[in-house]
């Protein structure tokens, strides 16, 4: 049995080998004690990590992130395209109050 | 209203946030500097049409990237031990073992050969074991 290194082991745990590789892995394993615990603390290295990020997923989200999701980009950039928007509606206004003025006159 | 409002993403892209928070926190080991990565992030996606998961992931890893040692106090002993990896390894870690990209996006999004990938996710793992005694 070829001896398995550290990136194969992992690669092996992340699911990343192909068949052939994944069985001389699993082979191995079946066959050396010490590397099936260098497995398991792997595993255990994984499962700790999931669950402290997990927490984080389970947290509420903040409001100021919710609110600028719902506000569907109430972003800088979106702001700035409002305030356009805004003066071109006020120009366009102004222009149509000077054109009635001037046909009153 | 405008065409983007038309087209809502199916799930809505406040259902994405708590995943892309829990991405965030592993790449910016700290609550606050998470959530800042998170707003920005989101600030882009609402700009863009496209509103999906694999996006997400592709904006949050640029903005990272663009600051990736932004000032941060780690409270918890995953976070403190994240934020002693060197951004490399801590960008391998947080994409393979906690967004559970494979190793060929998780490359990709980071820049990097495949090979490199690996090689900076088996030194960034063992370094964690080490520290966390996992």
């Amino acid at each position: 049995v070829k001896t398995v290194g550290e990136q194969t082991l992992f690669a092996f745990a992340d699911g990343e080998l192909g068949p052939l590789r994944r069985d001389e892995v699993e082979q191995a394993l079946a066959e050396d004690p010490e590397l099936r615990a260098r497995l398991e603390r792997d595993r255990r290295l994984r499962a700790f990590l999931s669950a402290h990020y997990d927490a984080v997923a389970d947290e509420p989200v903040p409001p100021r992130l919710e609110a600028l999701v719902l506000g569907g980009g109430a972003s800088r950039s979106g702001r700035r395209r409002r305030v356009l928007v805004q003066a071109a509606a006020g120009l366009a206004a102004a222009f149509v109050i000077a054109w009635i003025v001037a046909g009153a006159l | 209203m405008d065409v983007d409002s038309i087209r809502e993403p199916v799930p809505p892209l406040l259902a994405l946030v708590p995943r892309l928070r829990r991405l965030a926190r592993a790449l910016a080991c700290d609550a606050g500097a998470a959530d800042a990565l998170v707003l920005k992030t989101l600030e882009r996606a609402l700009a863009d049409e496209e509103k999906s998961w694999a996006r997400l992931v592709r904006q949050l890893c640029d903005c990272w990237s663009a600051q990736p040692d932004r000032r941060r106090t780690p409270r918890t002993a995953v976070d403190a031990a994240m934020d002693a990896l060197p951004a490399g390894q801590r960008g391998a870690v947080a994409l393979v073992l906690v967004g559970g990209l494979r190793y060929a996006e998780a490359a990709e999004r980071l820049g990097i050969d495949i090979a490199v990938l690996a090689d900076r996710l088996a030194r960034g793992r063992r370094a964690l074991a080490e520290r966390l005694a996992a």
